[in-house]
């Protein structure tokens, strides 16, 4: 410092010095130019997370972050309504940026057709006039197990638009087109937006509009402060542009490396404005008195070999506490740190060079001094604090102390409310969406098997049987239930099919399919089970996870061999199978049945169907002749269809083939040909024709009759008119597969299991906001203290200077244990904030002590340094104050908690300094004026 | 006169013999000229290979057989495995049957939502069924330029068709369209396709390689490739029966 000081007030070196600044400053504003931003919120995702690492790959793989739902308060069955629905969801659908948007104006239905098969159309093509029609139209639509509670209430007064985002799209971007489209169309209605793109797009345009609103108010607070303060505009002035310097390098730093800016690097300008701009006044704030007794050239000598260390020492605390954010496990928190510390390490260059150099060149001089009284009440608490240590002290401990058990109770916890207020966009959407649809929050099973394997499928849908039943979960989606409906359409019955070439098919016709990209992957060999949460209770979610993680650890099948159906353990798996089916399909039409009942219709569907309806296989056989699909064309003849039908059922199931060509024969007996063919090619057609359709309807015969013994055995009776009981009979079909699923624990895991989804993302971003904030607020304090004990060449100074900041942090952290603010992403980021500012105090005033020595240098000291640091306090306090003023929930936290700590720094260092600093005596003379001026206003 | 001023006035009178010949085209007898070199045949077989690409998904190439006459057609897929025998027949624009050889039984599928994608490809039902356009599209002439005229077609009043509007690029010498994009009713541009290395039979052309991509879901899109062509072979008609469909003979 000494070398500095004699060099830099020759004028060349000035001159060279306020040149090399500005150029390396101009290039540095320059290669800012180049910095990009960075726009993705994943990146805010810790790494080395195993569950978070899970979480990327299942949405990169299914991109369940890629649905936005669109939720309207309206009934989609109103003609009016209707209409613009249609035109909106036809609008998103032909979006570039939408792959696929979903809602019951081109949901696809299916009936069977009147002369046989099925007939596809929309679910609802258009809303008709006539009142009955209407009513049927409705009850047609809540007929829809897979429609209700997903695109329309159950009350049917809202509904969604699921909008798919196409690949690779910007979130924001595919956010703004879906919400423009939309209230293009719903300019009146309440419409919440929901779903991982509008939850993005909020937190990041809410925290930048209010960093773009709220930082230039900062800056000018922070500025209006300093001249309030200090009173002079020059100096003001250059310390401000020595900070704009600053940036100007880290900006540009950044921009030569290639690395993007971020969204927390947002705050970087109201952190380096309220902590850094101090540096360069410091400087001036000591010069400009010395200047009048002594002369340019020899007072910014004497300016820097006095108030240079201590400045360095400062700003390298500042720097320490900044750099300890390299700890981190998030990688733009590790940028964050990095380049606001090289921000605040080039503002400290710059304010021992700069300045200085500014000065001789401008050809600065003394300045009029104006005269600030130190507050009347800073003395007393100093002098308190001094003659009463020892209560003072225990005070403090106890305080301390407090403060510690406090922040013990202090928990991490990651969800929605760290990111946005419960008034908030995404909170109002919540609530609807909870209250409509059961939810919006998902938790994730992420599973990797063969899902072309039917008892995979098979097993997979009865372990989401049993996620179902848990009364915190508001419904299940999986694969296994897509595959059923299409089934249904090829077979008649709504289940998993028999074998895989059936499976595969199925998939076949799915393909391209956006919302079966949400369930499967395209090769079969992943799949998400999707469990909507039905609770907005934190604590709930966490209980809920934890049972889906018992419930998958325990109860889904890992390792198993196929066997025949009449092994007794494929049969056992059959029947659980059968059992969960029937118990969910009552709970969902609001006949849950307890355990007795539901083993009562075990023992049921373990016994032999009896009294089959031969009457039903005979009437669907005959149904079947007389379809467009059969080969042979019986729509003619009726009679003839049914005397086959009555020959064909007399034969019992699965007649031989001799057997089957008898009975034909006796059908057309008498007959030579049929429609222009020989009988014999009429009776090879009908053995092929009828062949699947017959051990269809006898199969279905076996399920009525299972269901009707098995729904009476649970004391359910349900009318065979009803739907619920065609729904059982199609489940129960599964009893007379071929094969089943036998657990095989000697067997290789051939079914694996994760849970996932956003409660597991939470818990992983608390694990490591706790992890962050262990090491970075151990490097950061071991540092400071490090530096500290060099700076004063003494470990009690060094752990004196650091005690404030200790105090603080108890403080601080104990007041956010007492007002139940959770440890989370942003604020983790305030302990490395207070160190690195708040210990600056501490510096200032154990420097100054240490200089007066003596009795008199608690008050010299404190007279010294008093006004500087409440200066300062108050210079950052406001900037981070006016933070909380906007609406983004992390800013709020971190703000105001740091504008609390760093009053609390002031206050500790004025209290803890003196109590602990009191042994320290020497002579010396006892500072006079309790008056001071510029030369001692923010002087270190 | 030099060499030089021949020339130019050469260039001149090609130029105004585009010209002219540009303002001489009707739009009507050009779509005309389209349906009727469309529909030169009494049947054909096609064997395509149908090769999807879908942006973060890969790619699927399907291989299928199609045999037509008059309205009538049936498509047989050969590749992949999965879907190996399935086979579609179509009378009519609503009325299908579809032969599913995992359940050994043929499906009547009356389908009203014929505007989505054909098993997850950019091509939709309509767009593989539609032959003729002047009784459904009132044509005017957009430009003329390198021996193509561009059409711009218009949906006629009652006629429910998939695109109200098309553009249709057409060879004028063959009346051959090479591109078609398609539009719905606000102006949005939903699909291009291209119908390329046309290959002849007599008066009878058609396209070896078609490609349509799906605008509204970009990187998507779907090639068809003609991998053997018979033309007026005598297709019987007992090939486009349920009986065929389920034998397969």
């Amino acid at each position: 410092m000494t070398w500095l000081s004699r060099w830099i007030v020759r004028p060349g070196a000035a001159w060279t010095v306020v040149v090399l600044c500005l150029l390396v400053s101009a290039a540095g504003g320059l290669f800012a130019l180049d910095v990009e931003q960075d726009d993705d919120l994943l990146a805010f995702l810790p790494e080395g997370n195993a569950e978070v690492a899970a979480f990327r790959e299942i949405n990169e793989s299914f991109g369940g972050l890629d649905v936005a739902l669109v939720g309207i308060e309206a009934d989609p069955l109103d003609p009016g309504v209707f209409a613009r629905l249609k035109a909106a969801t036809r609008a998103l659908d032909d979006a570039p940026e939408v792959e696929r948007a979903l809602s019951l104006a081109n949901v696809d239905d299916f009936t069977p057709a009147p002369g046989g098969g099925i007939e596809t159309d929309f679910l609802v093509r258009e809303i008709p006039d006539d009142p009955a029609a209407r009513a049927e139209l409705r009850e047609k639509v809540f007929s829809r197990d897979l429609v209700v509670g997903q695109l329309v209430s159950e009350s049917g007064g809202a509904f969604t638009i699921l909008c798919f985002a196409s690949h690779g799209q910007d979130p924001r971007d595919f956010a703004a087109v879906v919400q423009s489209k939309v209230r293009e169309h719903f300019e009146t209605e309440t419409i919440y937006w929901g779903g991982a793109p509008f939850i993005s797009t909020y937190i990041y345009s809410t925290t930048q509009r209010d960093l773009r609103q709220l930082t230039p108010w900062a800056v000018l607070a922070v500025v209006l402060l300093v001249f309030l303060a200090f009173r002079d505009v020059l100096g003001a002035g250059l310390a401000l542009v020595s900070t704009g310097m600053g940036i100007c390098v880290s900006m540009g730093l950044m921009g030569a490396l290639g690395v993007k800016y971020n969204i927390v690097l947002s705050s970087m300008p109201v952190i380096l404005f309220s902590v850094g701009s101090a540096y360069g006044i410091h400087v001036l704030a000591r010069f400009y008195p010395l200047a009048q007794a002594m002369g340019r050239t020899e007072a910014l000598q004497q300016t820097l070999r006095s108030v240079g260390p201590t400045v360095v020492a400062a700003g390298l605390t500042t720097v320490c506490g900044l750099l300890s954010f390299l700890a981190m496990d998030i990688a733009p928190m590790r940028t964050f740190g990095l380049f606001t510390a090289v921000g605040i390490f080039a503002t400290l260059v710059f304010a021992l060079t700069f300045v200085p150099a500014a000065i001789v060149v401008l050809g600065l001089g003394h300045r009029r001094v104006s005269e600030v009284r130190v507050s009347d009440a800073l003395l007393p608490m100093v002098e308190l604090a001094q003659s009463r240590r020892i209560a003072v002290g225990g005070a403090l401990l106890a305080l301390a102390v407090l403060g510690g058990w406090y922040a013990s109770r202090v928990d991490t916890r990651m969800d929605q409310s760290a990111f946005f207020a419960p008034d908030s966009e995404p909170a109002l959407a919540d609530r609807f969406f909870l209250e409509n649809f059961g939810g919006s929050q998902y938790i994730q099973v992420h599973l990797r098997g063969d899902f072309e394997d039917p008892h995979v499928l098979r097993e997979l849908t009865r372990f989401a049987d049993e996620i179902a039943a848990h009364p915190k979960v508001a419904g299940v989606q999986h694969v296994g239930q897509v595959i059923g409906l299409i089934n249904e359409a090829m077979e008649g019955a709504r289940r998993v099919p028999d074998d895989a070439p059936k499976v595969q098919l199925l998939y076949t016709f799915l393909a391209g399919r956006a919302s079966l990209d949400q369930l499967v992957t395209r090769d079969h060999r992943q799949a998400v089970l999707h469990v909507k949460i039905g609770t907005s209770d934190i604590s709930d979610v966490g209980a809920l996870l934890a049972d889906v993680e018992d419930l998958t650890a325990r109860r889904l099948v890992r390792g198993y061999r196929v066997v025949s159906s009449a092994d007794p353990a494929g049969r056992g798996r059959l029947v659980d199978y059968a059992e969960a089916r029937l118990r969910t399909l009552l709970a969902r039409a609001g006949q849950r049945i307890d355990a007795r009942a539901s083993a009562q219709a075990r023992a049921a569907l373990e016994a032999r169907p009896e009294a089959l309806d031969r009457a039903a296989v005979q009437a669907g056989l005959r149904r079947f002749l007389t379809s467009e699909e059969s080969i042979v064309d019986l729509t003619e003849a009726p009679e003839r269809a049914d005397r086959i039908a009555a020959e064909v059922v007399a034969l019992g199931p699965a007649p031989a083939s001799e057997a089957l060509d008898a009975a034909l024969t006796r059908a057309f007996e008498g007959a030579q040909t049929f429609g222009g063919d020989p009988l014999s090619l009429v009776r090879e057609d009908l053995v092929m024709s009828i062949e699947t359709p017959l051990a269809e309807l006898w199969r279905r015969a076996r399920s009525d009759a299972r269901a009707r013994s098995a729904l009476a055995a649970a004391g359910r009776p349900v009318s065979e008119a009803e739907p619920l009981f065609a729904r059982i009979s199609d489940e129960l079909e599964t009893l007379d597969a071929p094969t089943a699923l036998a657990p095989d624990s000697e067997a290789p895991d051939r079914i694996l299991a994760q849970v996932n989804g956003l409660p597991v993302l939470h818990r992983g971003l608390s694990h490591s906001a706790t992890r962050n904030q262990i090491y970075s607020l151990a490097i950061a304090l071991s540092l400071v203290v490090v530096l500290l004990t060099i700076t004063f060449r003494s470990v009690r100074l060094g752990l004196v200077a650091a005690s404030p900041t200790v105090l603080t942090l108890l403080v601080i952290y104990g007041g956010m244990g007492w007002l139940g603010v959770h440890l989370d992403i942003g604020t983790s980021m305030l302990a490395s904030i207070i160190i690195g500012a708040g210990v600056d105090y501490a510096v200032h005033l154990v420097a100054a002590w240490r200089d007066h020595r003596g009795p008199g240098a608690a008050a010299a000291a404190v007279q010294k340094t008093g006004p500087a640091i409440w200066t300062n306090a108050l210079m950052v306090a406001a900037g981070f104050f006016l933070l909380t003023l906007g609406d983004a929930r992390t800013l709020q936290n971190v703000g105001g908690l740091t504008a609390a700590a760093m009053l609390t720094a002031a206050i500790s260092t004025f209290l803890a300094v003196p109590v602990l600093m009191a042994r320290a005596r020497a002579p010396a003379e006892e500072p006079a004026a309790a008056a001071i001026s510029k030369d001692n206003l923010l002087e270190g | 006169m030099t060499v030089r001023h021949l020339t130019s006035f050469a260039s001149l009178c090609l130029a105004l013999t585009f010209t002219l010949d540009a303002r001489a085209a009707d739009p009507v007898a050009t779509l005309e000229g389209v349906d009727e070199s469309l529909n030169r045949w009494k049947d054909q077989f096609f064997s395509y290979e149908m090769i999807d690409v879908t942006p973060g998904k890969g790619e699927r190439t399907l291989a299928l057989d199609v045999y037509m006459k008059g309205e009538k057609r049936v498509t047989a897929f050969t590749a992949p495995a999965d879907v190996k025998n399935t086979r579609v027949l179509i009378l009519s624009d609503t009325q299908m049957y579809v032969y599913l050889p995992a359940y050994k039984k043929v499906r009547r599928v009356a389908s009203h939502v014929t505007a989505q994608g054909f098993m997850g490809t950019a091509y939709s039902q309509d767009d593989l069924a539609v032959t003729t356009y002047a009784d459904k599209y009132t044509p005017t002439v957009v430009e003329e330029k390198d021996g193509n005229v561009k059409l711009e077609l218009k949906v006629k009043d009652g006629k429910d068709v998939a695109y109200p509007k098309v553009h249709m690029t057409v060879e004028s010498a063959r009346k051959l369209p090479v591109e078609m994009t398609y539009f719905d009713d606000k102006g949005t541009k939903l699909k291009t396709e291209q119908r390329t290395d046309y290959k002849c039979d007599g008066d009878v052309c058609v396209p070896f390689t078609m490609k349509m991509v799906d605008h509204t879901s970009p990187g998507h899109e779907t090639r068809l490739v003609t991998k053997a062509w018979k033309l007026d072979s005598g297709l019987k008609d007992r090939i486009f029966t349920r009986r065929y469909l389920q034998r397969g003979r």
